[in-house]
């Protein structure tokens, strides 16, 4: 017993002694710990990579309330809500206040697309900061940081548009200090987006990761005329245009309903598109482009589109705007349902260009692409360039915007006698055609309230389509989001939030 | 080994003594006993001398001493006798029961003491104190019993968790629970982790309660400092039953309850919401809602909360055998509980064995275990689920229109809600057709081997564990209203806990004249693993086989899994001096090693000092008629928190999934936490002053307490500007305190032959304020319906504090529009509220909030009354607070006045031109956004009997029939019977965040608690 004893106090002791060397070491068994991490190449990708994650869903549970990335339904929401083109059906104090231009700092929308904004941006600075410090070939290390930058452009874009002065956080933040700056002026803001489009357009290989949602040459010269259209920089915004339509990489789609189909993803007339796949993906994570925007309750016997909610629908002033034959007008809204059996049943418009029945019949779940950039968006960019130039439009400005219209009159069999070609036009006049031209280009596609802001005609145009409405003139900015502003007293508050 | 340990101990007393080798030794040898039984283990020492002995198992001892010298004979709860050797004669020695209330045995962290001998404040809850009444786990039978302990019922869901808090809120991360302690093995917070989306359990309801044999409540820091790291938050010790040598006593108990909603909600009827309505509608000049169209037609409508409560059973059977022979001793138990839920299709079953066996080895070795085995199912419903839209059955039911039947005429559910869009869901078709099920499998138990290496010399090692299993089953039917933007949904997930725990430890014990040394020193390891794994699919086609095959479900919605661990390390001692049983001395101390901090911040060391004076002896009391006993205690000490999860100062990366067109899987690992090496202990100081008194003979006896603590340090995941790329970040943020009184009274107020009447009572007043806090704007609670702020964590601040709007009334008509105070987002007009514009500008914003009120209660009590009278006894238990406040979240939804759901009968004082009051605003479809003012903030305050038990003995009936029996008791009670308070709400005692200490005191569609009615029989044979 007492032999049996000894050895077991032995152990005791054995087993203190070997406990206090490593006992308490921490080793995270199901997460990687960043410290262990950013070595190797395929590290290096696998964080290029997942910043595509936080651009198109986010990591976020599907019962958090951040469910849901910068792409899968704010930026193209936001933009036509805050705007003539649609009004919100969903009555919670979020959505109703955007729709009626009642919206605070408070607002938990602005406050959530700020955070996917930020941390888009985090995880580019990451790869930013980090992988240029790995060991690897460097034409490619080039090509995983100059994606990094094209979205971190991308994001910066979105904020100084919305927000004006923002923090220009441009590194991964490391000591907490840094992410409590204060906003910096738009002037740098802009400057720092132009200098990454630039590198990254200089550095993104033409043969490694191309395409399908990773930017390409094209694509950083296509957003840079948008920003320097926005900056008002026509000349510079002018140039860089002409460069993406002549070089002719992107031509027109013959038929406006051809960009939707799914067929097409990632060609032709699309330069960059955000891209989502409900085919690969599980569990919500494709866009929500069919679940919230197609009509309810189609759904019976196998036929209509599944867990559809209408939430954004079209203004009547935005349906009424379009010729009945524009086939813009068709392709963009569904007001009718006919089942297998002919039974139909009609409805107030929805919007459904994004909805390629043929091959997703039952919506929800989808593989459409959120499209960023595209020819007919850029050529009407070009367009309102040279007629800020010129004081009024030239001949390729005319050329332009004809082009699209030609487009729109083509019903994918013969050009309809409607939107005859424009000319003639006072600078003024040319400017509201642009206008008008790309509200029925570009419906739900991320510009309308950037569009109206930028003419100045939020308040003129939202009054008249939404007269429940209270646009002001300070809603031309978004208000700083209350919880940042709480939390890191540097940050201003834009007038009259 | 031993030898030589023995060889050394011997040594060192001689040197220290000196050996008296003159005297004449001759050879002793007598039994030790109480009135009825020999005393085992009873110590039988020389005084001044080192020799000793203990009894053995047949209370027998014999002893070397020098003729003329003193012997002492001493064994816990006895008082202790001394005898003068003259002669070899064998000895009878016969030791009384100490029946003196301050000497009774009191656990301690690693031991125990008598009572009298404490320094710190510790107070004790007896198995006497918890008997007969209906209660599921400890933390309810210890609410009110304990001064300076808040026990507050979060939920009234069958099985679920409290939350109590000892001496105020002291930390502002996820744990402010005190540490609990069972038999020895240390309860890990994260046991009680139930699932994704299920209620947690509640980790004390796995023990039965009438296994144990006390519960000690360790307050201060000189008591919790042994402690260390997990004693911040106060210390919970149980200790069960054990085995006692002799014949076998049997118990059994069986106990039915009924449970039932406390009251309810005065709400509308279809006529009046539809009047509502119409007026809502009419006052904004849009089109009245058809459903609305002729109120007088459509009656009283269905009472939506009968639809939803029953009156619900709850069955309680349990059966325990104690006894043992020489060597061997047992305490097995066994118990079996069903508790329905008083919202229908919730309940909550458990089933319990226990096992302690205690076995003497050899003389000196003893080999112990203590084994509980538990399995909990509990089916919920949703009450207060987190997440994007709130969902609770208990809000639908108060929402939905009463003009609409559960079903429909061709007996189907009525699908949803018809007064407004988004719909609420039918909540009798969600109760039924979903399931939301948590199993558990638990194992909680330790095996201590004990070896008396001398006779002051005691180790013990023991070897401990805490595994849980859990599972969690859930399912939406695809045909009801939750199921339907998922189209059916099932979520399976299963998670591991194991915790385990190996403590050494040698304790000495030696009285050299007027000196009495106990001392301790021990090591401890201990870790905890947890795995889990979550898998949910949606897109069901059919929802017959719902969470028993969710491949069925054709979107496989999420699949993930993990594991995480953390591990401690400690070490620990404690010294407790009694100089001429006047002066006591605890010194105690441990370092804790933990492995969720930085390399160069693992280790913490926690000591404590208390001293404490016995005045009774002193002169001037000795011939006190009045003053039996007395005592001044103080004590200082330092413990530490280290409750966060493990790998939070890690800079943590997540798998991320992304696509490049149809045919490419982008995966990706994105920053998900940021690294934080600075991270480090939270620290809490404590003061304790203690002065306890007993008067004439200990018919009255007085505990008193004040302390002052302070946390620094405090750990928080705190929210951090988005602009870091992350929501929050772990951090040291600050400080704060907590300051209090704490009072106990116990008296014998009658005891005149049979009958006796006691009562005690106790008080505690804490005040908690947030010192220091590296965030100026404050840390904001969650928001609940789109109010964020309403609660947050600023300086100068308690924890808890409510900010929002003060009303001012309600215009009416005459008053000047242009003058009123108005958001930006909003034009007032007549029939709404005013908002006192603090900063007279005219206009209404963060700037215009008030303090409002605080969730913490100035003061708790607990009375308890027991009369008896021969075989009869009633014992009365109230119990309350006082000062803190409640959010009533409800009121938003219950008074919105909108004919967008159903309100509360306050919107029958509505304000019309022909009503102006101030008290209720007009009836508008466009009423402003949530609003948080004080007309929500109510008081919270509550005086509740919250237990009568009546029992009567009918053992000598039962004799009579020559039934023979022990005791043969039957018992009714009532809980909750009566409670006085303002709070609308459903209950006073709620706390929807109960997870969260930064947003207590709200109420949003809680599961309600109940009254409790009991009948009960125990019978010990």
């Amino acid at each position: 017993m007492k032999r049996i004893f000894n050895y077991y106090i032995a152990t005791v002791l054995l087993s203190v002694s070997v406990a206090a060397c490593n006992f308490l070491d921490e080793v995270p068994e199901s997460v990687i710990n960043s410290a262990t991490f950013y070595k190797t190449e395929s590290d290096a990708v696998a964080a290029t990579n997942a910043i595509y994650d936080y651009l198109t869903v986010g990591t976020e549970g599907i019962f958090e309330r951040g469910f849901g990335g910068v792409f899968f339904n704010d930026y193209w929401v936001f933009k036509d809500v805050l705007s003539d083109n649609c009004t919100e059906t969903i009555v919670s104090q979020e959505y109703r206040t955007l729709n009626e231009f009642s919206f605070t700092a408070e607002n938990e929308r602005i406050e959530l697309y700020w955070q996917d904004i930020y941390q888009t941006t985090n995880a580019a600075n990451v790869v930013i900061d980090r992988v240029p410090l790995i060991d690897m070939n460097v034409m490619k290390r080039d090509h995983l940081v100059a994606e990094a930058k094209f979205i971190r452009a991308m994001m910066y874009f979105e904020a100084v548009r919305l927000f004006g002065d923002v923090p220009l956080i441009l590194h991964e933040t490391v000591d907490l200090k840094d992410a409590f700056v204060a906003r910096s002026p738009k002037a740098d803001v802009y400057q720092a987006i132009i200098e990454d489009l630039e590198w990254s357009r200089d550095h993104l290989s033409s043969t490694y990761r191309v395409g399908l949602g990773r930017a390409t040459p094209m694509a950083c010269t296509a957003l840079l005329s948008k920003v320097y259209l926005e900056m008002g920089e026509y000349q510079l915004s002018a140039d860089q245009a002409a460069i993406v339509i002549n070089s002719n990489q992107h031509p027109l789609f013959p038929d406006f309903a051809d960009l939707f189909k799914l067929e097409n993803a990632n060609s032709g007339e699309i330069i960059f598109a955000v891209n989502y796949s409900g085919t690969l993906s599980q569990g919500f994570k494709p866009n929500q482009y069919h679940v919230r925007l197609l009509p309810p309750n189609l759904h019976k016997n196998g036929e209509g589109p599944k867990n559809a909610f209408g939430w954004e629908v079209p203004t009547d002033d935005l349906y009424n705007s379009f010729d009945p034959l524009d086939r813009r007008k068709d392709v963009t809204f569904i007001t009718s349902f006919t089942y297998s059996n002919n039974t139909t049943v009609t409805f107030n418009p929805h919007i459904s260009k994004f909805w390629d029945r043929a091959n997703e019949p039952l919506g929800n779940n989808t593989n459409m692409d959120v499209i960023y950039l595209r020819t007919a968006d850029i050529m009407l960019v070009y367009a309102e360039a040279l007629n800020e130039i010129g004081n009024g439009p030239n001949a390729t400005a005319y050329q332009m915007i004809n082009e699209v219209r030609k487009r729109a009159r083509f019903n994918g069999t013969i050009e309809q006698p409607i939107l005859p070609d424009l000319s003639g036009l006072s600078y003024q006049q040319f400017k509201d055609a642009i206008l008008q031209e790309r509200r029925w280009e570009l419906v739900m596609e991320g510009d309308r309230y950037h569009d109206l802001v930028r003419m100045g005609k939020l308040v003129e145009k939202v009054t008249l389509a939404k007269p429940f409405a209270t646009p002001q003139s300070f809603h031309n900015l978004l208000p700083i989001p209350q919880r940042e502003r709480n939390l890191n007293t540097k940050l201003t508050q834009n007038p009259s939030y | 080994m031993v030898s030589l340990t023995r060889f050394c101990i011997v040594c060192i007393v001689c040197l220290l003594f000196g050996l008296n080798s003159n005297a004449q030794v001759i050879s002793i040898s007598g039994t030790v006993s109480d009135s009825k039984e020999v005393l085992v283990g009873a110590s039988v020492q020389e005084k001044n001398t080192g020799r000793g002995t203990v009894t053995d198992v047949n209370g027998k001892f014999s002893l070397q001493v020098s003729i003329g010298s003193t012997i002492r004979v001493s064994y816990i709860g006895y008082v202790a006798k001394e005898l003068i050797i003259n002669s070899d004669a064998a000895l009878n020695i016969i030791l009384e029961e100490d029946s003196d209330l301050l000497s009774e045995v009191v656990v301690i962290g690693y031991g125990s003491v008598k009572k009298s001998d404490i320094t710190g404040s510790v107070s004790s809850v007896k198995e006497a104190d918890i008997k007969n009444t209906a209660i599921l786990s400890i933390d309810q039978g210890l609410q009110g019993k304990v001064p300076g302990m808040v026990v507050s019922m979060g939920s009234g869901q069958p099985g679920a968790a409290s939350s109590v808090r000892i001496r105020g809120t002291s930390s502002i991360n996820g744990n402010s629970e005190p540490l609990y302690v069972i038999d020895g093995v240390f309860i890990v917070p994260e046991s009680s982790v139930g699932a994704v989306t299920g209620p947690s359990l509640n980790p004390l309801a796995t023990i039965n309660p009438s296994d144990i044999e006390s519960v000690e409540v360790l307050k201060d820091a000189s008591a919790t400092a042994i402690y260390g790291t997990r004693g911040a938050n106060g210390v919970v010790l149980v200790t069960t039953k054990r085995g006692k040598k002799g014949a076998a006593e049997i118990t059994m108990n069986y106990t039915q309850s009924y449970q039932k909603l406390r009251k309810k909600i005065p709400m509308l009827n279809a006529a009046e919401l539809a009047v509502l309505g119409n007026e809502a509608a009419d006052n904004e000049s849009v089109p009245r809602k058809s459903i609305y169209a002729s109120p007088v037609n459509l009656g009283v409508g269905t009472d939506w909360q009968d639809q939803i409560f029953e009156i619900a059973p709850m069955r309680n059977f349990q059966v325990a055998a104690r006894g043992g022979s020489e060597n061997t001793t047992y305490a097995i138990s066994a118990n079996y509980f069903v508790q329905n839920g008083i919202i229908k299709n919730s309940d909550f079953v458990k089933g319990n064995v226990r096992i302690n066996l205690d076995q003497k080895l050899t003389k000196k070795i003893g080999l112990g275990t203590s084994i509980n085995i538990n399995r909990n199912a509990l089916q919920g419903v949703v009450t207060d689920a987190e997440g994007a839209i709130p969902s609770s059955v208990t809000s639908w039911a108060l929402a939905f229109n009463p003009g609409l039947g559960v079903y429909t005429s061709s007996g189907e559910y009525v699908f949803e809600n018809n007064t407004s869009q988004p719909a609420v869901g039918n909540p009798v078709a969600d109760i039924n057709s979903t399931e939301q099920i948590v199993t558990s499998n638990r194992l909680l138990g330790n095996i201590f081997l004990t070896w008396d290496v001398t006779n002051d010399f005691k180790f013990k090692s023991s070897i401990g564990t805490d595994a849980v299993f859990s599972t969690e089953k859930s399912f939406l039917p695809n045909n009801i209203k939750r199921g339907q933007a998922s189209n059916g949904q099932a979520v399976i997930g299963k998670q591991e806990g194991v915790n385990w725990l190996l403590e050494n430890t040698l304790s000495y014990s030696k009285k050299y004249g007027v000196h009495d040394i106990n001392a301790v020193v021990g090591h401890s390891l201990q870790a905890y693993d947890n795995s889990f794994l979550f898998t949910a699919t949606s897109d069901f086609a059919d929802n017959r086989l719902g969470y028993n095959a969710i491949q069925v479900g054709s979107d496989k919605t999420l699949i993930f899994n993990g594991t995480s661990g953390w591990q401690l390390q400690s070490f620990l001692g404690r010294v407790n001096y009694n100089l001429l049983d006047k002066y006591l001395v605890t010194v105690s101390a441990r370092v804790d090693g933990s492995s969720k901090f930085g390399a160069g911040n693992k280790y913490g060391t926690f000591p404590s000092f208390a001293f404490a004076w016995r005045a009774k002896d002193e002169k001037f009391l000795k011939n006190s008629q009045i003053i039996s006993d007395m005592k001044l205690r103080m004590g200082y000490g330092m413990v530490g928190n280290e409750g966060i999860p493990p790998y939070s100062s890690q800079g943590l990366l997540e798998t991320t999934e992304a696509y490049f067109g149809e045919n490419e899987i982008a995966k990706g690992s994105g920053p998900a936490s940021r690294q934080n090496d600075a991270l480090k202990w939270e620290t809490t100081s404590q003061f304790d002053v203690g002065l306890d008194i007993e008067i004439l003979d200990s018919r009255l006896t007085l505990v008193t307490d004040i302390y002052y603590k302070k946390t620094k340090d405090l750990l928080l995941n705190a929210p951090v500007p988005y602009t870091s790329g992350f929501a929050y970040s772990f951090f040291n943020v600050g400080s704060l305190e907590n300051k209090g009184l704490e009072i106990a009274i116990t008296s014998v107020n009658m005891d005149k032959g049979a009958f006796k009447w006691t009562s005690s009572f106790n008080i505690a007043f804490n005040k908690n304020k947030v010192l220091v806090l590296n965030s100026d704007e404050g840390i904001p609670g969650d928001p609940l319906l789109g109010i964020n702020g309403w609660t947050s964590i600023r300086q100068g601040q308690p924890i808890g504090t409510f900010y929002g709007y003060k009303t001012n009334g309600i215009i009416q008509l005459g008053e000047n529009l242009a003058t009123i105070p108005r958001f930006s987002d909003y034009a007032p007009t007549y029939g709404d509220r005013k908002y006192v514009d603090k900063t007279n500008d005219g206009v209404l914003n963060e700037d215009d909030m008030f303090v409002l009120g605080n969730a913490n209660p100035d003061f708790s009590f607990g009375l308890n009354n027991t009369l008896t009278y021969r075989k009869f006894a009633l014992s009365f238990f109230i119990q309350g607070v006082y000062g803190n406040e409640i959010v009533n979240f409800n009121k938003f939804s219950l008074e919105s006045f909108d004919g967008n759901q159903n309100n509360s009968t306050a919107a029958l004082e509505r304000w019309t031109p022909e009503n102006p009051t101030n008290k209720y605003p007009r009836a508008t479809v466009a009423p402003r956004v949530n609003t948080m003012s004080d007309h929500q903030v109510e008081d919270g305050s509550y005086l509740r009997v919250k237990d009568i038990t009546f029992s009567y003995e009918l053992a000598n009936l039962m004799s009579k029939l020559n039934v023979n029996v022990k005791s043969f008791s039957f018992f009714v009670s009532g809980k909750n019977l009566i409670t006085l308070t303002n709070y609308t709400g459903y209950d006073p005692e709620v706390n929807r965040f109960i997870k969260n200490p930064r947003s207590f005191g709200a109420d949003y569609g809680t599961y309600p608690t109940t009254k409790i009615f009991s009948t009960g029989l125990n019978i010990t044979f």
